[in-house]
This record gives C-alpha cells, sequence and structure tokens, in this order.
C-alpha cells in the first residue's frame, strides 16, 4: 500500500508542477483578450485590469479577474 | 459515414498498435467494415502485429504519390474479409501532411463503418498528422507514473482540436499489483486524468505471444475478454470495464497473492 501511496503523491506533484509551467506570456496573452472583449462593452483601460492565475493542490486552475469600468458603452441593439 | 478514431498516447510503448488491433478484429468479427491505418511512418509496426507484414505491395505513401489507389493499398485481415490494413511506409513521414492524411480518411469514410488510426508516440507533427483526420481520440495509458503524466499532456492537447470525444483506455493492468498495493488502480487514473475509461485491458502473457506471430489474442484468456468487452462499449456506448481484480477476489486467488507477498 505504501509504495501505491508513494507513486500518487509524485504523480499528483509532478501533474501539478506541469501545470504551473505555462508559457509566461500566456497570463499576459488571456488578459489582452478578455480585455478586448471588455473593452467593447465598458468604458476602461487596461491598467485597470488584473488577472491572476492559480493552481489548486488537486490540479484545478483558479481564474481571477477583476477589472474597472468608468462606465458603459452604448451598444447598439440590432433586432 | 464511418467512426473515425484516433488511439494516441504521449509515452511509447503503452500498447496503441496491440489495442488498434485487437479492437479492429473484435469489432470485425461482430460484422463491422473496419479499416486500421498506421499512421506511423517510418516506424511502422502494424502491419507486422497483424501477420501481414509479407502482404503489403502499396502503402500510405503510394496512394498520396499516385502509384496506386487508395483501395488497391488496403489488404484484407487474415481470415476476416471485413476488415482491412493501409500499411504505413517505411520512409518519408516528411512527405505527408495533415491535409494529405484528412484526403485518406474521408476517402475511406464512405467504404466502412471503422476507420481506426494508430499513432506514433510523441506529440510532434506525427501526433498532429494522426489526429487531423480524426472524429474522436483515446488515450492509451498504462499505470505508471510517465505514462500518467504524459497522457494528462495529451489530454490537453487534444483538447485544442475539434473532436466529439476524447476517451480513455488503461492497458496493461496488474491486478495483483493493484490488490497488493503496489502500483496505481484504474480509479487512481480515473481520478488524475478525469476520464471514465472505456475500457481496461489487463496484462496478459498472451498478447505478448500474439504480437510474435502476428495474430490478433482470441479464446476465454483475460486479454481476450477484455478486448471483447472493449469492443461492445464502442458498438453500445456503455462504459462497462472488465474486472481486473476479480481472479484475485477467489480463494485461490488470495492464496496466490499472500505467496507473491511474501516473496
Amino acid at each position: 500500500m505504501k509504495r501505491r501511496r508513494e507513486t500518487l503523491n509524485r504523480l499528483q506533484s509532478v501533474l501539478l508542477f506541469d501545470k504551473l509551467q505555462a508559457p509566461n506570456n500566456f497570463c499576459e496573452l488571456v488578459k489582452r483578450d478578455l480585455y478586448s472583449v471588455l473593452a467593447s462593452y465598458f468604458e476602461m483601460n487596461e491598467n485597470s485590469m488584473d488577472f491572476y492565475l492559480d493552481v489548486t493542490s488537486e490540479g484545478a486552475f483558479i481564474v481571477t479577474v477583476t477589472a474597472r469600468a468608468t462606465r458603459l458603452k452604448n451598444v447598439p441593439i440590432i433586432i | 459515414m464511418a467512426k473515425k478514431i484516433v488511439f494516441v498516447s504521449g509515452k511509447g510503448g503503452v500498447g496503441k498498435t496491440t489495442v488498434v488491433s485487437n479492437l479492429g478484429v473484435q469489432l470485425a468479427k461482430r460484422g463491422k467494415n473496419v479499416v486500421l491505418i498506421d499512421a506511423d511512418i517510418g516506424l511502422n509496426n502494424l502491419d507486422v502485429v497483424m501477420g501481414v507484414e509479407n502482404k503489403v505491395v502499396y502503402d500510405i505513401l503510394d496512394v498520396l504519390e499516385g502509384r496506386c489507389r487508395l483501395k488497391q493499398a488496403l489488404i484484407k485481415g487474415e481470415n476476416l474479409p471485413s476488415l482491412s490494413i493501409l500499411a504505413s511506409a517505411h520512409f518519408g513521414a516528411g512527405h505527408i501532411s495533415a491535409a494529405e492524411m484528412r484526403l485518406i480518411v474521408a476517402n475511406l469514410d464512405s467504404l466502412f463503418d471503422y476507420v481506426l488510426i494508430d499513432s506514433p508516440a510523441g506529440i510532434d507533427n506525427g501526433f498532429h498528422r494522426a489526429v487531423s483526420g480524426a472524429g474522436e481520440a483515446y488515450v492509451i495509458v498504462s499505470p505508471n507514473i510517465s505514462s500518467v503524466r504524459d497522457a494528462d499532456k495529451v489530454i490537453s492537447l487534444l483538447n485544442t482540436y475539434r473532436l466529439d470525444n476524447v476517451g480513455l483506455i488503461i492497458n496493461r493492468v496488474r491486478g495483483d499489483l493493484i490488490m497488493l498495493g503496489e502500483t496505481m488502480s484504474v480509479d487512481d487514473i480515473t481520478k488524475l486524468l478525469k476520464i471514465i475509461p472505456t475500457g481496461v485491458i489487463p496484462e496478459d502473457d498472451e498478447v505478448s505471444l500474439c504480437t510474435c506471430i502476428g495474430r490478433a489474442v482470441e479464446g476465454n484468456g483475460e486479454a481476450a475478454e477484455a478486448f471483447s468487452l472493449l469492443a461492445e462499449n464502442f458498438l453500445t456506448g456503455r462504459n462497462k470495464q472488465y474486472d481486473c481484480l476479480a481472479k484475485y477476489k477467489t480463494f485461490w486467488g488470495r492464496v496466490k497473492l499472500k505467496k507473491r507477498a511474501k516473496a
């Protein structure tokens, strides 16, 4: 039973480490994409947006996005 | 319209070719028209595992370079007319593009019920070429740390393709080692990879022996039963799994395990 536990623990930490190896510019890339979507609906600038990516011990990603907008944009609705 | 399924794994030696050949035979025995494509260009082994290496006249590269028609390159399986094999080229991996692989698969679409593609190991061009022609992908994994790690990466990569389904087959499972707590169980792998396996194939000497003589596993052996169950799952869409631990839960099985634990 001990060897199975050891293998599982090792594998879990290896998988977790792999997930932390996201490319350096990955967050910047997602942030820019999110900004371009949000900026279509809100008046805001890129510096007013924060993007964080975390990995839990179970290997799940926690994505946190905080954005501050000054006002809503006037979006024309086409019926 | 055929089901176009690619079998992949990050790590080599987990049994992709074995699974593809045995699954193909089981599906053909159930009356389905099946074609197996060896997409492992340069390191082709499907013909050898199927025992048709002496029947290869034309291969996939001959088809693409116009030396023969696609139907001429298809080799009929031994005693199974509904099973065909499209052999891989011995060289020229760089000559076959993903678009050309899609073209080959598209041309086989109307002729068969199942198109099973045996992908090379790794995640480079060969992987891309094999996956690009498929509608579904199955990751073959064996219960060891490097195989599971690579499978996790491959699953992430497969999610970037437009596939209808990404499945999992756990191969070379050792029931005795699981019972003794020496290796990962099917449940452990399922929890780590977050995919319920479509098939669980036990480690069985019969598989190695049959591979040596170029035949699919037959009879009432463990692997034969597991491959049969896997084929049924493909046909019915169920996830009924072979219980690799069953034989170690009997009285004599427990005696055997105790002996092994003492050794």
